[in-house]
């Protein structure tokens, strides 16, 4: 058995089916996410990762016909279950999304709209938007300009912007959806240093299409193919000793 | 490299010009007439004076208190049931055929010819409900007029809204009210008051509904109830045109210059509120 089982997962799905009508989505997933760990989902585009990311904070509620068979569990409960409010949970379960996506205001009103929303107290917000700059590693770049318009940052200054703001609500589980597909090498490899940071904080699950960066940032690696979870395990070992001859093939570069 | 004739291009290029020069050569000439006809008229006395048999002390006192009564209770009517019906339809409605079948009405309805809905007016307002040729008959029936406009303008305004601004809020636990409320309205706010406005402006300016419900043109009193009766600008203009003596005509393009005037301010207005929108977002 591998170390990394032996913990109790923060997060995990349980046989997940996800279907847009009649079209699947992705069938039959089961995974564990762990504390401190980051997990990358690969795949080839159509296979699936965003649909299941999604599903991990319930963000597919907005698409029509989405149907949701097996169970995802977050610290033991099942989010799907009538009595979960969806807008409590994802303040537990941030995301960050492909495109950087502020809201249309300044710096500091992206960061201190959801805790203010969530009712933290006024007195902490200002630190609290300066600790989260900081693990966002923005922090030296906007100190001097937090009231003005966030839409005046670059691409990769958004990017952070976002991260920063998702970890200002204090989750325990950071989703990203290809955080970096927008960003050039330097924007990039910032982002990757801060989720190296962020991972003794949060369990993180990151969608790459980049296989250097899934093997350079996470720890464990789950590969999808036209909806189905073909194998998952510790990056090492996939990436050096893979079980699945699709998951060779794809990592060679023969197919996707 | 020689570029290809197109015909096409050619056509389209040279036939937007001639429409362009056309509607603006005959927006010119008209607004220079009556300019011309107007602006001699334009004294304090033609203000504050009532209406009268004689050209030369005839005012538009009247005319203009009605025309602010029938404005601002439109106004009251027609922005919180439109925008409110607006955002029902867009945000909370179920997509199946009944909304489809509204949205087509609603379409169909700001089509209707201005005189249906006074009909409409007379037929419901003014004697079902028996709230005679008054401020509230004329109010209410402009109301419906200009509500497909007002419904319209905020559906779209809030269409255009980007799905990513939505999903951003989602994802810091929102609740679908708050994203409505601090993401949504606030960013469509620009197109809706655009909206507002236009539908406000034709609100002053359309006398045939006002006609139908049976307004005045002869008012020698100041409304001071939403159920006195009361005339408009739009109306005491129809009464000065249709008069043979040269110096009513005169008086009307007086009185037009004063309905420009106040629908310019009001787009004035309309501009000032959006930069102060745009502003206080952080500006983009
Ligand atoms: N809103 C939707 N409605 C219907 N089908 C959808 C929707 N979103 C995704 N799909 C389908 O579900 C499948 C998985 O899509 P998904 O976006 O999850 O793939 P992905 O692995 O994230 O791809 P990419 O790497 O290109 O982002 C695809 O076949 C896609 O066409
Ligand atoms: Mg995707």
């Amino acid at each position: 058995m591998l170390p990394v089982t032996n913990v109790f997962p923060k997060l995990l799905t349980d046989k997940l089916t996800v279907k847009y009508g009649e079209k699947v989505g992705v069938e039959n997933i089961s995974i564990k996410f762990f504390d401190s760990k980051v997990t990358a989902l690969i795949g080839p585009s159509g296979c699936g990762k965003s649909t299941y990311l999604r599903s991990l904070n319930r963000m597919n509620d907005f698409i029509p016909n989405v149907k949701i068979t097996g169970k995802v569990l977050f610290s033991g409960q099942d989010i799907y279950d009538s009595s979960i409010d969806p807008a409590l949970l994802r303040r537990h379960i941030g995301m960050v999304f492909q495109k950087p996506n502020p809201f249309p205001k300044t710096i500091f009103e992206n960061i201190a709209w959801g805790p203010k929303r969530a009712k933290f107290a006024k007195t902490e917000i200002p630190q609290l938007i300066e600790d989260s700059l900081r693990q966002a590693a923005l922090w030296d770049e906007v100190k001097d300009r937090l009231h003005t318009s966030a839409l005046g940052l670059s691409g990769g200054q958004q990017q952070r912007l976002c991260i920063a703001r998702a970890i200002a609500m204090r989750p325990s589980v950071l989703l990203m959806d290809e955080p970096c597909s927008a960003l050039d090498p330097i924007a990039t490899s910032r982002i990757e240093d801060l989720i190296q940071t962020l991972k003794e904080k949060y369990t993180i699950v990151i969608v790459t299409h980049n296989m250097q960066q899934a093997a350079r940032v996470s720890d464990i690696t789950a590969f999808f193919l036209n909806g189905k979870l073909v194998e998952s395990g510790e990056t090492k070992q996939i990436f050096t000793l893979p079980k699945e001859i699709e998951t060779e093939n794809y990592l060679t570069g023969k197919f996707g | 490299m020689q570029r290809k004739f197109s015909f096409e291009a050619l056509f389209v290029k040279y036939c937007g010009v001639a429409a362009v020069v056309f509607s603006l050569g005959c927006l010119i000439v008209l607004l220079t007439v009556i300019f011309i006809n107007g602006i001699p008229g334009l004294r304090l006395d033609f203000l504050t004076h009532f209406p009268s048999r004689f050209p030369a002390q005839a005012g538009i006192f009247s005319a203009l208190i009605g025309t602010f009564w029938i404005l601002v209770m439109t106004a009251l009517f027609s922005i919180p049931l439109g925008v409110m019906t607006g955002i029902y339809l867009e945000e909370l409605a179920k997509d199946n055929w009944v909304k489809r079948l509204i949205q087509v009405n609603i379409a169909n309805l700001s089509g209707v010819p201005s005189v249906v809905y006074g009909i409409l007016g007379l037929a419901v307002f003014v004697r079902f409900l028996g709230f005679d040729r008054s401020i509230l008959s004329g109010a209410l029936t402009m109301s419906l007029l200009i509500l497909p406009i007002i419904i319209i303008a905020t559906t779209e305004a809030i269409r255009a809204v980007p799905l990513s601004i939505r999903l951003a809020a989602f994802g810091v636990g929102a609740s679908p009210r708050q994203v409505i409320w601090y993401h949504v309205l606030p960013e469509a706010m620009p197109g809706i008051l655009t909206g507002v406005v236009l539908a406000l402006s034709r609100a002053i300016g359309e006398s045939a509904p006002l006609i139908m419900i049976g307004a005045l043109s002869f008012v020698a009193f100041v409304p001071h109830h939403p159920l006195d009766s009361f005339t408009v600008l739009s109306i005491q203009i129809f009464n000065w045109v249709s008069r043979p003596q040269e110096a009513f005509h005169a008086l009307a393009s007086s009185a037009i210059v004063v309905l420009l005037g106040i629908t310019l301010s009001m787009n004035v207005l309309a501009i000032y509120l959006r930069t102060r929108f745009v502003q206080r977002r952080g500006g983009d």
